[in-house]
């Protein structure tokens, strides 16, 4: 495994790749990384091992939203988690990496911000639609 | 009985769910419908659910792992109250017309 490493850990120096940390404990990754044929591949391995490779030029990140899930997690109720969360993060990953496997650093970055811009509003107006209808409910109990 | 109604961007949704039975992912209702923006439609998901008017479910987890997407499709419930929808517009056409 450790020449196809080594390979993937290459690629993203010419940003063609995207190397992240996946959910769970944290350590195990995901690389999904174009191989000289332009076929998209995927790796995975233990992010320490990964990081202290020698020629490594990469530092390993967490996934794009994976704080983002977390924090949702002990914020709002597990249907909105699923429904509002966990579908716009995974749309969100889905178009960056879309980008990132074209080779289209720019337009990763970009879907990146839109994403998380949308998922703000999105979470936005869900609380304060939330806080209404308490709102609405507690005047008809009054009522 | 409170009588369910759908909001102009629910309809939207619904009529879109209608086309495509196996189900879409919120950016792609985004991309195929004008009126749906990005920053609204996952809150309008959620609100549909607790409504009973939609459903997720998680697609199967592909090679490379990761958070699976969530494909949305239209409940039982949800075709039930589009069709309402659809008789209620259609009675209320058919009243201006004979009004007019």
């Amino acid at each position: 495994m450790g020449d196809l490493t080594l390979r993937a850990l290459d690629s993203q120096r010419d940003r063609r790749a995207g190397v992240y940390v996946e959910n769970g404990s944290g350590t195990f990754v995901t690389i999904v990384y174009i191989d000289d044929e332009g076929r998209r591949r995927t790796l995975g391995g233990f992010a320490r091992e990964l990081a202290e490779q020698p020629t490594s030029p990469n530092k390993i990140t967490r996934a794009p939203g994976n704080w983002i899930l977390h924090a949702a997690d002990l914020l709002f109720s597990p249907s909105t988690v699923e429904n509002l969360f966990e579908a716009a993060i995974a749309d969100l990953r889905q178009e960056h990496f879309d980008a990132l496997y074209q080779g289209r650093l720019w337009k990763a970055r970009i879907s990146l911000l839109r994403g998380y811009g949308a998922l703000v509003v999105n979470a936005l107006i869900h609380g304060l639609s939330g806080i209404l209808r308490l709102v609405r409910e507690a005047k008809e109990v009054v009522d | 009985m409170r009588i369910p109604r759908l909001s102009a961007k629910e309809a939207v949704i619904v009529k879109l769910l209608i086309d495509h039975s196996d189900g879409l992912y919120g950016l792609e209702m985004v991309r195929q419908a004008p009126e749906l923006k990005r920053g609204t439609v996952y809150t309008t998901l959620t609100r549909m659910a607790e409504k009973d008017l939609v459903r997720s479910r998680q697609e199967p987890r592909g090679e490379e792992g990761g958070l699976p997407r969530r494909v949305f499709q239209l409940t039982g419930h949800g075709a039930r109250v589009w069709r309402a929808h659809m008789a209620a517009e259609q009675a209320l056409r058919g009243e201006e017309a004979w009004a007019t």
